[in-house]
C-alpha cells in the first residue's frame, strides 16, 4: 500500500514537469475601431465628429476553467491589467496540463470585493499603476479617456472611470464562455461601438462608482474572436 | 501520538508569532481583537521605522512642504491643532477638520465618511489631495529612489531595496498601527490600578446614561456613522456618509469619532467647529436637536445641568493618555533622518 502511494506521488511530480513542458493555451486581448485594431493617439473621423484615444486601460482577473459545474483550474494571483497602448496586448498563459479537460471559460471584470478591501497589493494591483481612486477606496475597473473635436465636452476631453465594488454601485461582472481544450482564445472589445453609441451619447465623463458607471459596465462587451 | 505532537507544534507556532506581534504591537487586555489584518503585513520594527520616517518626511508633498505630521502632530493626539478645517500646501484649505490618530487597528473604516476600505489605502488620499499634499503615489515613489536614506530603509524593510507604492503605503500603515492609546487614567481603573473621584465617578455614569451608545466603550466609538444633530454648515454643506453612499438617509452622518485624548484633540467636530469641550456639551444638552436623519440614540434629546456637565467634563479628561502623547518612538523622527 506505502509503495503504491509513494508510486503515485512519483508519477504526479513527472506529470507536472511534463505539463510545464507542454505548449500551454493563451488568452489575448484586443481592441477594435471599425473592424481595425485601435492605436491610441490616432484620430479618428466618425463622420460627425474626430475621436483621438489616449487611454485604455481595465482589470479582467479570476480566469478559471470549468468543466461542466467543476472547478479544474483557477489561476494563482490571477489579476491583469491590459493596457491599450500596448499593441498585442499582455498574454495570458494557461499553465495547465495537456490532458485536463474543461468546456468552458470563467473570468472577471474588473477586481474582486474580496481583493479591494483587503489592503494594498502589488504587481498589477499597484496604485502606482494609476487604476486606484484615492479619495474613496476602489480599484477604477476601466479607464478610457480622449478627445472629441466636435462634441459638447468641456476642453473636447472625454474621460470614463468605471469601477465601484458594492452594492448598488457594484460594476464586477462575472463572464463566462464555451471553450475547447488546447485552444487559444482571443477577445476582443469593439471600442468605437461603446464610445460611440454606448457611453458619448450619455456623458462625458464619468469619475466614480455611480448609477451612471453600473450602466457603463454593462456596455463594455467582450467579443471571442474565432482565430 | 502524532496527532498531539502536531497540535503542539501548531500551538507554539501560533504563540510565538502572537508573541512576536506583542512586541511591537501591543493588544490592552480591555480591548477587543483588532480589524486589521496583520497576516496580510506582518509588523517588523525596520518597517515601523521606515513608515514614521514618511510619515514626517515632507518629501510626500508636491512642493516638499507638508508631511503627515503638518496635520496630524504627535503632541495633541495626531490632529491639527487649533485649525478648524486642515491646512496643506499652498495654504490651502481642506473642507474638514484632521481627526485624532489612535487606535487604528481597530477601525473598520477610515474618514469622517468612512470613504477608505482599509488602512493600507489611507495615505492614498491625503497625498493625491490638491489641497493637503497634492501629490501622487507614483511621483512619492520616483522621489524616494532619488534619495540615499530611502532605498536602504526599503532594503532593511523588505529585503530588498525596490521601492513600490504597496510598499510604501504598507510601511505608513505599520507605523500608524503602533499608534495605542491605551493608558489613560479609565484605563487604570478598569484595571484596577487607581480609583474615579467622585466628580469623575458621576460624569462617568451619566455617560453610560447618554453617550455610550455612539462612543463605546472601550474603544469610545461604536465605528457607525450616526447624525449627532448638527446643524448643517450651510457654506460646506458636507452630506457626510450620504457622499459615498448616494442615499439620502446617509445624509449628515458621520463615523463616530473616538473620544480618547479628547482634551488634546480639539478643535471638534468634523468641521472643528467647536473649540471647547463645553460647547460640545451646551449642543448635546440643549435637548432641541432635529434633523431628518437624526440617530435614534439622540431621538429623546439630552439634558444636563450646568453641574451635570461638568462632571461629564470631568470624566472625559479621564481618557487622556500622557503616556501615549509623549511616546517618544511616536515623535519626529531625527535619529533615522540623521543615520
Ligand atoms: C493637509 C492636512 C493633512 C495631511 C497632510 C494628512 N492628513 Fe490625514 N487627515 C486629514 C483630514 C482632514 C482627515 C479627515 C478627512 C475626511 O474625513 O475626509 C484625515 C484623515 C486621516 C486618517 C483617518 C482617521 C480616521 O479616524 O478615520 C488617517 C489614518 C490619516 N489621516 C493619516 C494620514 C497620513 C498617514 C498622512 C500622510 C501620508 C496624512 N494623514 C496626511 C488631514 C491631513
Ligand atoms: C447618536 C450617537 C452619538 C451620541 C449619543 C453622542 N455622540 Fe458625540 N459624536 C457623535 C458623532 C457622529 C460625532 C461626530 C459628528 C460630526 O463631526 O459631525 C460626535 C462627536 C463628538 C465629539 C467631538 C469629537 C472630535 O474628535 O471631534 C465629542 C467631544 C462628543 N461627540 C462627545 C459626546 C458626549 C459627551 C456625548 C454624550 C453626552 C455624546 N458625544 C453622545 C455621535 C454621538
Amino acid at each position: 500500500m506505502r509503495y503504491c502511494l509513494f508510486f503515485v506521488a512519483v508519477m504526479m511530480v513527472f506529470r507536472n514537469v511534463d505539463a510545464q513542458n507542454q505548449r500551454s493555451p493563451s488568452i489575448r486581448f484586443s481592441h477594435f475601431w471599425n473592424n481595425e485594431q485601435l492605436f491610441l493617439d490616432r484620430p479618428y473621423s466618425t463622420g460627425s465628429d474626430t475621436i483621438t484615444i489616449s487611454k485604455l486601460k481595465y482589470y479582467v482577473s479570476n480566469f478559471q476553467l470549468f468543466k461542466g459545474q467543476k472547478l479544474v483550474w483557477s489561476e494563482p494571483n490571477s489579476y491583469h491589467l491590459i493596457d491599450g497602448s500596448n499593441k498585442s496586448g499582455p498574454e495570458i498563459k494557461l499553465n495547465i496540463s495537456d490532458t485536463m479537460k474543461y468546456d468552458h471559460l470563467v473570468f472577471i471584470f474588473g477586481v474582486d470585493s474580496l481583493t479591494q478591501s483587503g489592503g494594498v497589493k502589488g504587481g498589477d494591483l499597484d496604485p502606482t499603476r494609476g487604476m486606484y481612486w484615492s479619495w474613496q477606496s476602489g480599484y477604477i475597473h476601466f479607464k478610457l479617456e480622449g478627445t472629441c473635436t466636435t462634441c459638447h465636452a468641456t476642453d473636447k476631453e472625454f474621460q470614463f472611470h468605471i469601477g465601484g465594488y458594492t452594492y448598488p454601485f457594484n460594476t464586477i461582472r462575472r463572464l463566462s464562455w464555451p471553450v475547447s481544450p488546447g485552444e487559444n482564445i482571443e477577445f476582443s472589445i469593439d471600442i468605437e461601438e461603446l464610445l460611440t453609441k454606448k457611453l458619448l451619447p450619455s456623458a462625458f465623463h464619468i469619475m466614480s462608482p455611480s448609477v451612471k458607471a453600473v450602466a457603463a459596465s454593462h456596455s463594455i462587451h467582450f467579443l471571442k474572436t474565432e482565430k | 501520538m502524532k496527532k498531539s505532537f502536531l497540535l503542539a507544534a501548531s500551538a507554539i507556532l501560533l504563540l510565538s508569532f502572537v508573541w512576536i506581534q506583542e512586541g511591537l504591537f501591543h493588544k490592552p487586555a480591555n480591548f477587543p481583537d483588532p480589524v486589521y489584518n496583520f497576516t496580510e503585513n506582518r509588523l517588523k520594527q525596520e518597517t515601523i521605522d521606515l513608515g514614521r520616517a514618511l510619515f514626517y518626511d515632507p518629501i510626500l508633498s508636491n512642493t516638499n512642504t507638508i508631511s503627515c505630521a503638518s496635520c496630524h502632530s504627535s503632541y495633541t493626539a495626531f490632529t491639527h491643532v487649533d485649525h478648524a478645517l486642515s491646512h496643506g500646501i499652498f495654504d490651502s484649505i481642506g473642507t474638514r477638520n484632521s481627526p485624532a490618530l489612535m487606535n487604528l487597528a481597530w477601525q473598520k473604516s477610515f474618514m469622517w465618511d468612512g470613504a477608505i476600505n482599509n488602512l493600507d489605502m489611507q495615505s492614498l488620499a491625503p497625498i493625491s489631495h490638491p489641497a493637503e499634499m497634492g501629490s501622487s503615489i507614483d511621483s512619492v515613489v520616483f522621489r524616494l529612489k532619488k534619495t540615499t536614506l530611502y532605498p536602504h530603509m526599503f532594503y532593511q524593510a523588505f529585503g530588498d531595496s525596490e521601492i513600490t507604492g504597496e510598499r510604501c503605503l504598507k510601511a505608513i500603515a505599520q507605523f500608524v498601527l503602533t499608534l495605542v492609546s491605551a493608558n489613560s487614567t479609565y484605563d487604570k481603573v478598569k484595571r484596577g490600578e487607581t480609583a474615579f473621584t467622585e466628580q469623575e465617578e458621576k460624569g462617568y455614569y451619566l455617560f453610560q446614561q447618554h453617550c455610550n451608545s455612539c462612543h463605546t466603550e472601550p474603544l469610545f466609538t461604536n465605528g457607525e456613522f450616526e447624525n449627532n444633530g448638527l446643524p448643517v454648515d450651510s457654506r460646506l454643506r458636507d452630506p457626510g456618509r450620504a457622499k459615498i453612499t448616494q442615499n439620502p438617509s446617509d445624509s449628515f452622518k458621520f463615523k463616530v469619532p473616538t473620544l480618547r485624548n479628547i482634551e488634546f484633540s480639539y478643535p471638534y467636530m468634523h468641521d472643528g467647529r467647536f473649540k471647547r469641550l463645553s460647547d460640545v456639551l451646551k449642543h448635546y444638552g440643549s435637548g432641541k436637536l432635529s434633523s431628518p436623519t437624526l440617530s435614534v440614540h439622540l431621538i429623546n434629546g439630552i439634558s444636563l445641568s450646568s453641574e451635570q456637565r461638568v462632571d461629564l467634563i470631568a470624566f472625559l479628561l479621564t481618557l487622556t493618555d500622557k503616556d501615549f502623547l509623549f511616546e517618544t518612538k511616536y515623535a519626529y523622527p531625527n535619529e533615522i533622518y540623521s543615520r
